[in-house]
């Protein structure tokens, strides 16, 4: 069964470099594409588990981690990771407390690839 | 002119942009060991005058501003701009407010150029790695003076790559400002690189 993997930046050529390296490691999964968190709140609205998610932390509206937050009790993710270039010390505590992965924007196949394989 | 870059050149201009910010706000995380909010960066082709009303600080206001000019495959200056209280508590908090505030005028401008220089470095470092571009950065000036002391351009008739981002480190109630300003050739060069940079993503991904 292939793979549910969210997406969610404001950014549209950061979503594009994110699904150039998605497509090279996971060619057959369904990626769900969102703008902003509400976006994405919308778009999951009939999907109980995603596999993986990758979500921006800097976005108009709500950051990643309270779309995280938001998520919790709704969809089940079983790989989640915060993308951004807000790499504050005080952020990432608070990333990886809640047990999400932290990756460091600019977006880059080494930064990607061993976070989908771990 | 503000036609001329696609939806889409400056959604990786903004892009860019905010990575650039984010390294800035860590660098000044570090400084000053505090959280430093960030707002997206609004990236507008405008003509110089409306930039700067765009700025929104009142025309009596003092403002405490790091300038630094760049030369190179595109030219221009960056701003940085605070309130003068907002720059004076920026230096108390760097130094861990010790030093009694009437004392602080004295390190003022030595502080903020520092500030200055950390965080535009950071921008211009991270815009010069993605457009693989090649520019000299000068050392960074103080200024202090109301927004039309401080905000100068050469030609009316210009536009300029107007980027306003704030940032604002909330437990000091401080904000910030950045505006990097360019003549009309230098921003053609520079809208060139950008298109270059998208269409490589575009050719890879379609």
């Amino acid at each position: 069964m292939s793979k549910i993997i969210l997406v969610v930046d404001d950014s549209m050529v950061s979503r594009m470099m994110i699904k150039e390296i998605l497509h090279n490691h996971q060619p057959s999964a369904t990626i769900i594409e969102a703008s902003s968190g509400d976006n994405a709140l919308e778009q999951l609205n009939h999907e109980s588990e995603v596999d993986i998610a990758l979500v921006d932390y800097n976005m108009p509206g709500m950051t990643g981690l309270e779309l995280f937050h938001e998520l919790e009790g709704i969809v089940k993710i079983e790989k989640r990771a915060l993308l951004t270039a807000n790499i504050q010390d005080e952020i990432k505590e608070r990333t990886l407390k809640a047990g999400i992965e932290f990756l460091n924007k600019p977006i880059s196949e080494d930064i990607i690839a061993p976070f989908l394989n771990s | 002119m503000k036609d001329d870059l696609s939806p889409l050149e400056i959604d990786a201009l903004t892009e860019i942009f905010n990575i650039g910010i984010g390294r800035a706000a860590n660098s000044l995380n570090k400084m000053v060991s505090q959280l430093v909010d960030l707002t997206i960066p609004e990236i507008e082709i405008l003509p110089n005058a409306t930039a700067k009303s765009r700025l929104c600080f009142e025309s009596d206001m003092e403002i405490s501003a790091v300038t630094q000019r760049f030369d190179g495959d595109f030219k221009g200056q960056a701003l940085l701009m605070f309130g003068k209280e907002s720059g004076l508590k920026l230096v108390s908090t760097l130094l861990g407010n010790k030093v009694p505030l009437e004392a602080l005028s004295e390190l003022e401008q030595d502080s903020l150029v520092e500030i200055g220089n950390v965080i535009l470095n950071a921008c211009f470092g991270t815009v010069i790695n993605f457009l693989k571009s090649s520019i000299t950065i000068e050392m960074p000036e103080f200024t202090q003076g109301n927004i039309d002391k401080v905000f100068t351009y050469s030609s009316e008739q210009d536009w300029s790559l107007y980027i306003k981002v704030k940032f604002s480190l909330p437990n000091e109630k401080i904000d910030g400002h950045i505006s990097f300003l360019m003549d009309i050739t230098s921003l053609e060069v520079f809208q060139e690189s950008v298109r270059q940079f998208v269409y490589g993503i575009e050719k890879r991904t379609s």
